[in-house]
């Protein structure tokens, strides 16, 4: 997701050395076994990826990913690089332009890249409508029965389409997922527990507002659109409301919906800092490091800066715990994981998915953990080495286990435009909750028609 | 054969122009799906139109705020860059300086403009709500307040582009014939009698140029609305191309997008049509 942009300087120590063979050199060792414990079928499918790395010499392939800090696939390649041979070309783009790139190579199969990531909110369009290629004969090629149980098992649903049940579209190498912060040493100077519920966090919200001078009690990110639905959505759900039936019918102005709209713009008339419904990562991330602000959603990249003194004021006074429920809410916070998938008309699609292997593999992924960068396989969560350089991780793993994806389905662009406009007009005041739930239910009907998801 | 070294021109001309504005106008009508290999159309007849003008609020909404800005900085720029201009071509010594210094926001990336704005309407850090608190006044929420975001936007775009109405309102006046004026002085007019019966006049032209120029450009404004608020907040400050670039490269609906295009289009067209037969019809005279 965007947040990773964030975490500019979170690890000022380097980087794993450039040669991995030093730090992973027996793969044997290096991979520590998978939790799960008959292990036969999970070994087996761990062991190609970590033992025996082909001979790749004189291939090339082409992959593309967003730019970012750090540097996602990076390392990653370069590791592969040096023990295969294969030539790699690297496509970095910012964010917004990768979704565009991206948008018409895949649809129009022009074969430009061999490998590419993708963030999952884009997953259903490129999945659904044969952007990119299906990975089952692959896995069957090399001799693997699909993804292994190392993988958290939520991000080997987010990999397959329809999401959960269907085939393999894409392998999810990175458990981005927002976690809940809350300031410890204010709960502790309250006598407060850390809440579990959203009440809870409300009530420690107004304890900070009115208690502390030039503090707020709950920071969000409420700029119109994808902004304001990622920091909307575990509240949202925390009131046990959803977003469609099982028959794809809009939930939008229901009891549970409004409840949990008008719980979010109370939070933020009453709590939060002035102009939230224009915020964004930046306006968050700043409220929170200068100790102006007590709670919010985080993501992992800024979760990695809160505690690092060159950037941040409230070093040490920091709690993580997974996102809070209303009592009869289900809860959860939401995912933002990255996908490797080879797009349709790739060139070198067989090199491209020995390399997917690799990077979704324990070696890989913990290249980029040792950077900061969330894996989604619980032995490279669990790993002691990790755990002691990045001690959040822990929160990570938990949340991503319970951690809830955006619906799955093709036109969720339009629907989080429809509803993302609304919500932040909520929130700014411009619009009652109940009259943008009810726009917002409106729109998405029609929408829903229009997909043939409705009649 | 002269004709043929028109062939180049020409054939940039129609396969930057027109092909984009005919497949816009073919996707209108359709609803566009882009499948592997293929941009699949399915005649729709008039949905994408009929979705527009009545059933979709946010279009109207972005038309209200396009013609707020527009009306805004076309008002506002006018005013500035045509009393600076007067001022300016008075004194040749602040010609000199003058004109430099305003070239500056002119030569300055839109972008980079945008973000400056965005630093000196910060709430809490802001130079601008930092010198109304040493006033005593309370500081104000600039862009996420939905009845003043639009107008903040405003405000920087006047900044930006008045020099430019400023220099070329300074090229036209340079330019006039000295000789009306000298007979206006003969006749014993004012200063205000010579601005309005001289000067303006003979200014017209220019001035309905640096019109045009600014109401097309105001309408497309995008890059400073998509930086400093993102169309927010809700839809308080979505302009018409902030509706469309949203429509087509986020909700996918090339069509609908299209359809918008198409409608703006027509406005503008309109517009620039009657600001041409200002022009025109002034010269005749």
């Amino acid at each position: 997701m965007a947040g990773l942009a964030l975490s500019a300087a979170c690890a000022p120590t380097p980087a794993p050395p450039a040669a991995p063979a030093a730090t992973a050199a027996p793969p044997a060792t290096a991979v520590p076994a998978a939790p799960v414990a008959p292990a036969a079928a999970a070994a087996a499918a761990a062991k190609p990826a970590a033992g025996a790395l082909p001979d790749l010499k004189g291939k090339e392939i082409t992959i593309s990913y967003p730019r970012g800090e750090p540097q996602q696939l990076e390392e990653i390649s370069k590791a592969f690089e040096a023990q295969t041979g294969l030539k790699f070309n690297r496509v970095v783009l910012p964010y917004g332009e990768l979704y565009d790139k991206l948008l018409i190579n895949l649809s129009q199969s022009t074969g430009a890249y061999d490998m590419t990531v993708v963030d999952d909110p884009w997953c259903p369009q490129f999945f659904s409508k044969g952007y990119v290629q299906e990975l089952d004969p692959f896995f069957e090629k090399a001799g693997l029965k699909g993804l292994d149980s190392d993988f958290v098992p939520r991000t080997v649903d987010l990999s397959k389409w329809p999401a959960g049940t269907g085939k393999i579209m894409g392998i999810d190498f990175l458990g981005n997922v927002q976690l809940y912060a809350y300031r410890k040493d204010l709960l502790e100077k309250y006598g407060m527990q850390p809440p579990k519920t959203w009440d809870e966090v409300f009530q420690f919200a107004s304890m900070v507002k009115q208690k502390e001078s030039e503090m707020y009690g709950y920071a969000m990110r409420g700029k119109a659109v994808n902004p304001a639905v990622s920091a909307f959505m575990p509240i949202f759900w925390g009131h046990g409301a959803e977003m469609f039936d099982d028959n794809y019918n809009p939930l939008f102005n229901s009891e549970k919906s409004l409840a949990a709209l008008e719980f979010w713009v109370k939070l933020a008339k009453e709590t939060a800092p002035p102009g939230v419904a224009t915020f964004d990562s930046i306006e968050v991330t700043r409220s929170l490091f200068s100790g102006e602000s007590a709670q919010s959603m985080v993501w992992p990249a800024w979760a990695g800066v809160l505690d690092d003194p060159s950037q941040s004021k409230t070093v040490g006074k920091w709690g993580l715990g997974v996102a809070p429920a209303q009592p009869g809410g289900k809860g959860g916070s939401m995912m933002g994981n990255w996908l490797l998938a080879i797009p349709q008309g790739a060139k070198n699609a067989d090199a491209a998915f020995q390399f997917m292997l690799f990077a979704s593999g324990p070696e890989g992924q913990r290249i980029h953990a040792m950077q900061g960068i969330p894996p989604t396989r619980s032995s490279v969560f669990q790993d002691p080495d990790i755990l002691a350089k990045r001690p959040y991780f822990k929160s990570i793993h938990e949340n991503l286990q319970v951690a809830r994806y955006r619906p799955r389905i093709t036109n969720w662009g339009a629907v989080e435009n429809a509803f993302g406009t609304q919500i932040s007009s909520a929130l700014s005041g411009e619009n009652s909750p109940k009259d943008a739930l009810n726009t917002v239910q409106r729109d998405v009907v029609e929408l829903m028609k229009k997909e043939g998801y409705l009649k | 054969m002269e004709w043929l070294f028109l062939v180049p021109a020409m054939v940039i001309l129609l396969t930057l122009v027109l092909f984009p504005v005919l497949s816009s106008i073919l996707f209108s009508f359709n609803r566009v799906e882009l499948r592997p290999g293929a941009v699949a159309l399915s005649p729709i007849g008039l949905d994408n139109y009929q979705h527009a003008l009545f059933e979709d609020g946010t279009f109207w909404k972005a038309a209200g705020n396009t013609a707020f800005f527009v009306a805004g900085v076309v008002i506002f720029e006018t005013l500035i860059g045509l009393g600076l201009a007067l001022v300016v071509s008075q004194h040749a010594r602040l010609r000199r300086y003058l004109t430099s210094l305003l070239l500056i926001p002119l030569v300055m990336p839109p972008v980079v403009i945008s973000l400056a704005w965005l630093t000196l309407y910060d709430f809490r850090g802001g130079v601008i709500n930092w010198a109304l608190r040493s006033l005593g006044l309370s500081p104000v929420q600039w862009l996420s307040a939905p009845n003043l975001a639009m107008q903040s936007v405003v405000i920087a775009d006047i900044w930006h582009l008045s020099p430019f109405v400023f220099l070329i309102l300074l090229a036209g006046l340079q330019a006039l014939p000295i000789e009306p004026f000298e007979a206006a002085d003969i006749d014993g007019a004012t200063p205000w009698q010579k601005f309005r019966d001289v000067t303006l006049p003979l200014l017209s032209p220019v001035l309905l140029v640096v019109l045009l120029l600014r109401t097309i450009d105001g309408a497309r404004v995008f890059d400073k609305i998509y930086v400093m608020t993102g169309g927010g907040p809700g839809t308080s400050s979505i302009s018409m191309i902030m509706h469309i670039y949203r429509q087509a490269f986020r909700v996918l609906d090339f069509g609908y997008a299209s359809a918008m295009s198409v409608l703006m289009l027509m406005v503008l067209i309109l517009l620039a049509v009657i600001y041409v037969r200002l022009v025109l019809g002034r010269q005749s005279l």
